[in-house]
């Protein structure tokens, strides 16, 4: 008896002992995040030491670098903000106007989704929903995803996924109430960032990036990760993928940029839904069939339709119909809307409208 | 003795809820110590989906996943993404039930699997899947179903497309599975390479099985049995890996009574487009040989090959100047036919959009029902002038053919063009052996 009292006491000792010790914590505020790779992922956000301070504000640390793009993906009304971590003395390197930069051994891409009070007026509060981490492990891309606190003082990793409420007023003064926000279950990333069967960033390429940074309007963002030493390879010009949002765009070229952020990272040569056929990047060059135009879907019954996109028809396109479904096997995209896009139906109404 | 109860809750909490800085070590976001083992086993009365997905998270590679008899409910589709060596297995196409009623899945999916290399589903059944495909698996090397069942037991055109989804993949077998209710395909295999469906059983489902644009194929020793109709065999036009599919061989199958009223909802899919009655449609395919097949009952006919006009309308040969539309090397021989030669009677038959052409074309023909029902395959576009080249066929003296002009089809202008197998004479060409890569099945371990 006395022998099994004994091993229990000294189990738990050991365990006890395994327990954090200060010197595994981050380090300190004022030096370069340093991230040791092979202990990623960690259980808490704060464990990377992404930013200064109160972590909800956001503020970046040492090494991460915030950024934004010009025609973000729609993700049921949610806010993001994001950042990308390098370790010291690595930078990004160009591939192309239209590919993702390369990124260094190490670096995190880190994205938050957060729901403003009133997206009129940021200062009128906010709440952080979930941070999702995209890591560049030795050989691969891992997707890590960490889920806030109603506190907003830490986020804990979340393997499988969940669903939260949220409400927002939009732009236009509207209330959205969002009644199943999806986060994702780390699984699902890849459904969305798969290129040519590996894991791949979506965003940070340079058509996408080429914009000005988060808090300089007129410092151009890729001018400026250029200067700071942390990207390398950009040529003189480069192309720009233009904001969807910006209503004086004509509508063909509106279309496209929605399109190109919102569906073409499966809907490319080389993504997820290859099979299919529909190639709607923005650099696709191609004309005919791959376009959607009179292309019959490869593997889903529209009732009622026929082809992907009749042109000068949004009505008869199958394209607008599944954006307005939110219900399983229709809803497109698949991830990230539970609720209408109201913005993005317009716009593709009037892209397929003005389609010849 | 309270005091060792008191040291084992100590020692149990401390496992729990003390916290560390290495991040394996925490039972709510890691599957634990069994983490070692390749085989993890479950049972459904304790079966806890987060743990399931932590493991597929964490380090599927190399594992076996055993499923106990029982009824396993999913609130999501089961990803599989990046993995190398996986098994799945229950105790039984029988025994071991998936069931996705209450699942909220977006994609509508029991299983979604991509970009692996050898993966073995065996023995349990996925029900009530939410509107998507059964098993969905995109680009895997090496892929085996074996004794896999997928089933909606209503035919609702709620329904999910497809049971068993393999597509952009290589070396895959399907066999010994089982599918009801799917309302495109049972069992579907698109842009592969080297595929091998045998020994399967369709069953009410519109097509019970499809095989599009693959390159090497066999499947035989399936039964098809009241579907609406039993196989497709096509190429889609538009697709990205495989433009066409060449080298399906069909033999020794049996298509039984497969005049069930289509259950789709008219729509854009060629599945919702036909109307019952028929054992094998063909369209827009090159090498394929049907032999030593039985077709029983099947109200419009044991086989029906037409070009791509049937699919689509407005189908432009100009501006797809890629795809082959018409049929290529077709050699149908030695098969078993027992419906032709009466009337046909099928309900249904008009609602579809085919339907018509078909009706119109027995009409023509007196309503005598052919055992093979052929499109000419001549036709003009733009100008241009297309004509396919014929089936060879060689059948017993009393297989009833029909072979018509569906030059405008969209219109019900048809002109019988044949009635004699005299026509269909030739050298076929046959099917070209290949080499498929097996992926071992320990099913019956």
């Amino acid at each position: 008896m006395k022998k099994r009292i004994f091993v229990f006491i000294l189990f738990s000792i050991m365990l006890l002992s395994n327990s954090c010790s200060i010197e595994d914590k981050y380090a300190p505020i004022n030096e370069y995040t340093d991230i040791d790779l092979s202990q990623v992922p960690f259980r808490n956000l704060s464990d990377y030491g992404f930013f200064t301070g109160d972590m909800k504000a956001l503020n970046p640390a040492q090494g991460v670098y915030p950024y934004s793009l010009t025609s973000p993906s729609f993700a049921d009304y949610s806010a993001k903000e994001r950042f990308i971590y390098l370790p010291e003395g690595t930078y990004m390197e160009y591939q192309g106007d239209f590919n993702a930069l390369q990124f260094p051994i190490g670096a995190i891409i880190i994205k938050n989704f957060m729901y403003y009070n009133d997206n009129r007026d940021k200062s009128l509060g906010r709440n952080i929903i979930e941070t999702r981490l995209l890591v560049r492990k030795e050989t691969k891309w891992k997707p890590f995803s960490y889920k806030w606190n109603d506190e907003q003082t830490e986020a804990n990793r979340l393997i499988v996924g969940g669903t939260v409420s949220a409400s927002t007023i939009a732009q236009d003064g509207s209330l959205k109430e969002i009644s199943k926000y999806v986060i994702p279950r780390e699984l699902d990333c890849r459904t969305c960032h798969n290129l040519n069967e590996e894991m791949s960033p979506i965003g940070p390429k340079p058509a996408n990036l080429n914009r000005s940074t988060v808090d300089d309007l007129s410092l151009n963002q890729i001018d400026y990760f250029t200067e700071e030493g942390i990207l390398s390879g950009i040529p003189s010009s480069i192309s720009q993928i233009p904001d969807y949002s910006d209503s004086s765009l004509d509508p063909i070229t509106r279309g496209k940029a929605y399109l190109d952020a919102n569906c073409a990272y499966c809907h490319r040569q080389g993504g997820t839904a290859n099979a299919n056929g529909l190639y709607i990047n923005w650099d696709y060059e191609g004309e005919g069939i791959h376009t959607g135009i009179f292309k019959i879907p490869t593997n889903f019954n529209a009732p009622g339709f026929q082809y992907d996109i009749v042109p000068g028809s949004p009505d008869e396109s199958i394209l607008l119909y599944r954006m307005t479904q939110t219900e399983a096997p229709a809803v497109m995209p698949q991830l990230s809307r539970s609720i209408n896009d109201d913005i993005g139906l317009e716009i593709i109404r009037e892209y397929i409208s003005n389609l010849e | 003795m309270k005091i060792i109860r008191l040291l084992q809750l100590f020692f149990i909490l401390s496992i729990i809820i003390i916290p560390s800085c290495d991040d394996n070590d925490d039972p709510a976001t890691d599957p634990g110590e069994i983490v070692e083992s390749s085989l993890i086993s479950f049972e459904a009365a304790t079966f806890s989906e987060d743990a399931f997905i932590i493991y597929l998270t964490e380090e599927p590679n190399g594992k076996t996943f055993s499923f106990g008899a029982g009824t396993y409910s999913f609130t999501n589709t089961i990803p599989l993404a990046d993995i190398d060596n996986l098994t799945i297995k229950g105790a039984g196409i029988n025994e071991t039930y998936f069931d996705f009623s209450n699942s909220t899945s977006t994609t509508g999916e029991g299983i979604a699997a991509v970009d692996c290399a050898n993966l073995l589903f065996c023995g349990f059944t996925i029900q009530n899947t939410n509107g998507g495909n059964g098993i969905t698996a995109r680009n895997i090397t090496g892929l085996r179903f074996d004794g896999v069942g997928t089933v909606w037991p209503e035919t609702s055109s709620d329904n999910g497309a497809y049971g068993i989804y393999p597509v952009e993949s290589d070396d895959v077998i399907v066999e010994n599975c089982y599918t009801e209710g799917a309302v495109d395909a049972g069992i579907y295999s698109g842009q592969n390479q080297r595929v091998i469906m045998r020994n399967n059983v369709m069953t009410l489902n519109v097509f019970g099985m499809e095989a599009e644009n693959n390159i090497h194929v066999e499947v035989y020793g399936n039964e098809f049995t009241r579907n609406t109709t039993g196989l497709l065999v096509y190429d889609n036009n538009g697709v990205s890996r495989i433009l066409s599919g060449s080298n399906c061989k069909v033999y020794n199958n049996t298509f039984t009574n497969n005049n069930e009223s289509n259950f789709a909802e008219l729509g854009s899919s060629l599945a919702a487009d036909v109307p019952p009655g028929f054992g094998i449609l063909y369209s827009a395919t090159s090498g394929l040989e049907i032999t030593g097949n039985t077709f029983v009952d099947n109200e419009c006919g044991g086989i029906i090959g037409v070009a791509y006009y049937l699919v689509d309308f407005n189908f432009d040969p100009n501006a797809d100047s890629l795809f082959t539309f018409l049929n290529e090397d077709i050699y149908i021989h030695d098969n078993s036919f027992s419906s032709g030669g009466g009337t046909y009677n099928v309900a249904g038959i008009l609602d579809r959009p085919a339907g018509p052409l078909v009706w119109y074309t027995f009409a023509l023909n007196g309503n005598v029902r052919p055992d093979i029902f052929l499109d000419q395959q001549d036709y003009t576009a733009g100008g241009a002038p297309y004509a396919g080249t014929r089936a060879v066929i060689e059948e017993s003296s009393d297989v009833v053919i029909l072979e018509a002009n569906f030059v405008e089809a969209g219109n019900n202008v048809v002109v019988i063009t044949s009635t004699s197998l005299d026509d269909f004479a030739g050298a076929g060409l046959t099917h070209t052996n290949f080499d498929l890569v097996d992926t071992p099945s320990d099913c019956e371990e």
